[in-house]
């Protein structure tokens, strides 16, 4: 029996009068990759947004481990194991690589660190070559490890990817969805969120498609991968 | 803790022998003041770089600590005859809390906002301090400070200590973790905020920090003057501090200070250029921030490193 670790229920939002979620429910479970897909537009990150409290849910609720996250403020959220690795990485360019990681687990002990650290580097080897570069230096798909890994050391129970493929090489692309997949597995939920839907199709658990603000389909990948028209429709693929 | 490394620590204990020596090569009572000015505008800068050179949010009102500092210590030497030795510790003590209490809504503003606001609330000190004369003097000011060293130079070797230490306890501060996450803040504030970093209170602990020290500077140079005058709170002398900090190269604590007690010694040996001074002074400024990205002192003392090494 799987628990639902976040529950997003029939959340509406948007900005100003422009309704960007329309009626939205989804449901993470314990060490599950989930990936949300849609075409831009379809109201993912603003979805995300929600859920990381970087805005406000018009109505409907958003739990985590059964905990309303109304009127948590956004930093409280790592404390209570959220972390948000934004689009576009974000990374602090002036600052070495293993900074970079070390801030991402502000809230936790020196010792702590080390031994997240350490997974960091054994999960993604090259971040541990480039401790001390800066990391504005990075390839983009490097960059993207270093954020994935400054999200990890925050010890989330849940990890949120917004885009990470983005403008990245496709063999790193390969590498760092393989990578998410491994920390799925070992008992973080991801909540992933792409328009590259062939490379997720693989490797997620569970899968939803978005469109226009609502969700159009939910299922295993086996179901997506059958539907042809859904496939056509809303994937482009 | 990253501290100092050992050229740094040798290059600047010498500059400041060369500092200290000064008073037992000349007893000329003018050098020693434009040095105790120096150092006052040197205190300045580098707490304005304190939290405006490593976050980035420019503060275009830096007058109104500098210039609240100056006002407390006089006030409380003019008015209850307590001795400036305490006005230069109770300047900090209330330009830090001012900073403090400005800092409190402004630094949440974004964009160019924080340097419009802190150049208003300079502006209102400034009117405020004209308006209020029976308690701030008005236009005169508050003369009549009582010194409190006997002779010049023993004023200036007050100033001289507190300004070194003041100046290294800031670049101390800015090598600190507390430092590092500055700089992250200057970065990224989201990413920090994602992190669960508490950015305001960085923010505004830094600027009640980086406020207490250019009052604690108000202080020793109304004490200097025996004066606090409106000037002090004038937003022309916020202004000549943001460009001796780009001049020197922001984030780097000593490079708007170092910067700041050239500019203040330039400015005076100017004089021999009478109405063109100010002119030539401009230029100067023009082809530095011209030339040079990162301000002067950084990329050179990088560059007389590495020919050292």
């Amino acid at each position: 029996m799987s628990i639902d670790l976040l529950t997003v229920r029939n959340v509406v939002a948007g900005y100003g009068r422009i309704r960007v979620l329309d009626d939205v429910s989804l449901d993470l479970r314990q060490g599950e990759l989930l990936a949300v897909l849609g075409a831009n537009g379809a109201g993912k990150t603003t979805l995300l947004r929600c859920i990381s409290r970087m805005m406000d849910v018009a109505s409907g609720d958003i739990l985590l481990e059964g905990r309303s996250l109304k009127g948590v403020a956004a930093p409280e959220l790592v404390r209570l194991g959220l972390c948000h690795c934004p689009e576009g990485r974000r990374l602090f360019p002036d600052l070495p690589v293993r900074v970079n990681l070390e801030l991402g687990g502000f809230i936790h002990t020196a010792d702590a660190n080390a031994a997240m650290m350490a997974k960091v580097h054994a999960l993604f080897p090259k971040l541990a070559e480039r401790a001390g570069q800066r990391a504005g230096t990075l390839s983009g798909g490097e960059q993207q490890m270093v954020a994935i890994g400054r999200a990890l050391m925050g010890r989330p129970k849940v990890l949120i990817l917004d885009e990470p493929s983005v403008g990245i090489a496709h063999g790193l692309k390969v590498q760092i969805f393989e990578a998410v997949r491994k920390i799925a597995d070992e008992g973080i939920s991801v909540l992933i969120v792409e328009q590259d839907a062939e490379a997720l199709i693989e490797l997620a658990d569970r899968l939803y498609v978005m469109e226009q603000g609502r969700i159009v389909a939910e299922g295993p990948p086996r179901m997506i991968r059958d539907n042809g028209s859904l496939k056509a429709a809303y994937l482009g693929m | 803790m990253r501290f100092f490394n050992r050229t740094d620590s040798v290059v600047s204990l010498a500059a400041l022998a060369l500092l200290a020596a000064v008073p037992l090569l000349t007893s000329d009572n003018y050098v020693l003041g434009i040095l105790i000015t120096a150092i006052c505008y040197a205190i300045w800068a580098g707490s304005w770089d304190l939290l405006s050179g490593l976050t980035g949010r420019e503060n275009f009102g830096h007058s109104l600590f500098i210039g609240a500092g100056a006002y407390a210590a006089a006030y409380l030497n003019t008015a209850y005859g307590i001795d400036l030795g305490w006005g230069i510790v109770v300047a900090p003590l209330v330009s830090g809390t001012l900073g403090a209490l400005i800092g409190l809504p402004t630094l949440r503003l974004q964009g160019p906002y924080f340097a419009l606001a802190t150049l208003v609330a300079s502006a209102i000190a400034h009117t405020l301090c004209l308006l209020l004369w029976r308690v701030t003097g008005g236009e005169e000011g508050l003369s009549g400070i009582l010194p409190m060293a006997g002779s010049q130079s023993d004023y200036y070797y007050l100033v001289l200590t507190i300004g070194f230490v003041s100046i290294a306890a800031m670049k101390l501060f800015a090598l600190s973790d507390a430092g590092l996450v500055l700089r992250a803040i200057g970065s990224d504030e989201a990413i920090c905020r994602a992190a669960a970093i508490d950015v305001d209170a960085y923010k505004i602990t830094t600027f009640a920090f980086s406020a207490a020290f250019a009052g604690l500077g108000g202080a020793l140079f109304a004490g200097y003057q025996l004066t606090a005058a409106p000037d002090l709170l004038s937003s022309g002398l916020s202004i000549t501090i943001v460009v001796m900090a780009y001049v020197g190269g922001m984030g780097t604590i000593y490079g708007p200070a170092v910067a700041a007690l050239f500019l203040a010694l330039i400015v005076e040996y100017l004089r021999g250029f009478g109405e063109y001074r100010l002119l030539v002074y401009g230029l100067i400024l023009l082809v530095v921030v011209r030339l040079t990205r990162h301000g002067f002192v950084d990329p050179f003392w990088r560059w007389l490193k590495g020919r050292l090494a």
